[in-house]
């Protein structure tokens, strides 16, 4: 199956929900600076990075893990993607996420301060607190869809 | 194969053009053409099947707002990662002049926006019929050419 966690940049939230869900960092306590900064992608796309699907790894079960940044498009791209899946006949392959309704605003302020206007040294910071405060709702998040992906793949195994 | 059509919303502009790829549009009376300014059918953000030609291409609709590049870009990344051939899932946006307008009278209420639409996508979009004509006859020229070369 492939997992497409997307946000608005595809840069902070769904870079750190992608991480997660890989296991390249640790679930249990919230991040230092440099952990995030070590994170593929994070703090680090630009402006042509947008609707790219950008590959981060295969995880545990054998899934592979994608994040996309996709503007103020908000659930409807899920339902896009499904969509489109769907009428190339592989919508049970696709699982998109949608991560913007874990994110806060100091990563929306910090965030579009470090991305959209280049100002990394004062917009980095604040999206390194917001990202901090909003990791126990990511680690939610990603749980939830490792149980699910988790369920549909023994549900392939007992078919 | 199969051609998806990108527009603004489903039901406008590139239901025009699935019309006109199908060669099934209706001497110009967008009213005729089923599904047309049926802004409820866009809703559901799913590709909208408009028909299929004689060589049982399945033409689709799909509205995506403002950002045509972005998800045409998103959807070619995803029919790579799904591990499907570029011919099986062709993306071309559409737009005409006032998709953006029309986009604004989805706040009218449901009583009468499909009568409004219909009248005003009728007057914004006929005199540029000729240029989308022309957009729809190129995606076939290129169609036949990159695809058939590519299975010989």
């Amino acid at each position: 199956m492939i997992i497409i966690y997307h946000c608005f940049g595809g840069s902070h939230s769904s870079v750190l929900a992608a991480a997660l869900h890989l296991r390249l960092i640790d679930k249990c306590r919230i991040p230092t600076t440099d952990e995030l900064m070590a994170i593929p992608y994070f703090d680090k796309t630009c402006d042509e990075d947008f609707g790219s699907i950008r590959f981060m790894g295969i995880d545990d079960s054998g899934h592979e893990v994608y994040v996309l940044g996709k503007k103020s498009m908000g659930g409807r791209y899920s339902k896009i993607l499904r969509g489109v899946a769907s009428i190339l006949g592989k919508e049970d392959q696709v699982l998109p996420v949608d991560c913007t309704n874990r994110i806060n605003l100091f990563m929306k302020i910090g965030g579009f301060s470090s991305r959209r206007m280049g100002l990394i040294s004062p917009g980095r910071p604040i999206v390194l607190k917001g990202t901090r405060n909003a990791f126990l709702d990511m680690v939610n998040l990603v749980e939830t869809v490792r149980i699910k992906t988790m369920k549909r793949g023994a549900e392939v195994k007992i078919l | 194969m199969k051609v998806l059509f990108l527009g603004n919303t489903a039901v406008h502009t590139s239901l025009l053009a699935a019309n006109i790829y199908l060669r099934q549009l209706p001497d110009l009376n967008f009213s005729q053409i089923k599904g047309f300014a049926d802004i409820e059918q866009d809703v559901s953000a799913y590709p909208f099947l408009v028909g299929k030609d004689q060589d049982g291409t399945e033409v689709y609709t799909l509205g995506a707002g403002k950002e045509l590049a972005m998800t045409k870009k998103s959807l070619e990344h995803l029919r790579e990662v799904l591990g499907c051939a570029p011919h099986d899932l062709i993306v071309e946006t559409v737009s005409m002049k006032g998709d953006n307008l029309l986009l604004l009278l989805n706040w009218l209420p449901p009583g009468g926006r499909k009568l409004i639409h219909g009248l005003i996508a009728g007057l914004l979009f006929r005199p540029q019929l000729p240029k989308l004509f022309r957009q729809i006859e190129d995606l076939k020229l290129m169609i036949s050419d990159k695809f058939s070369a590519a299975e010989s």
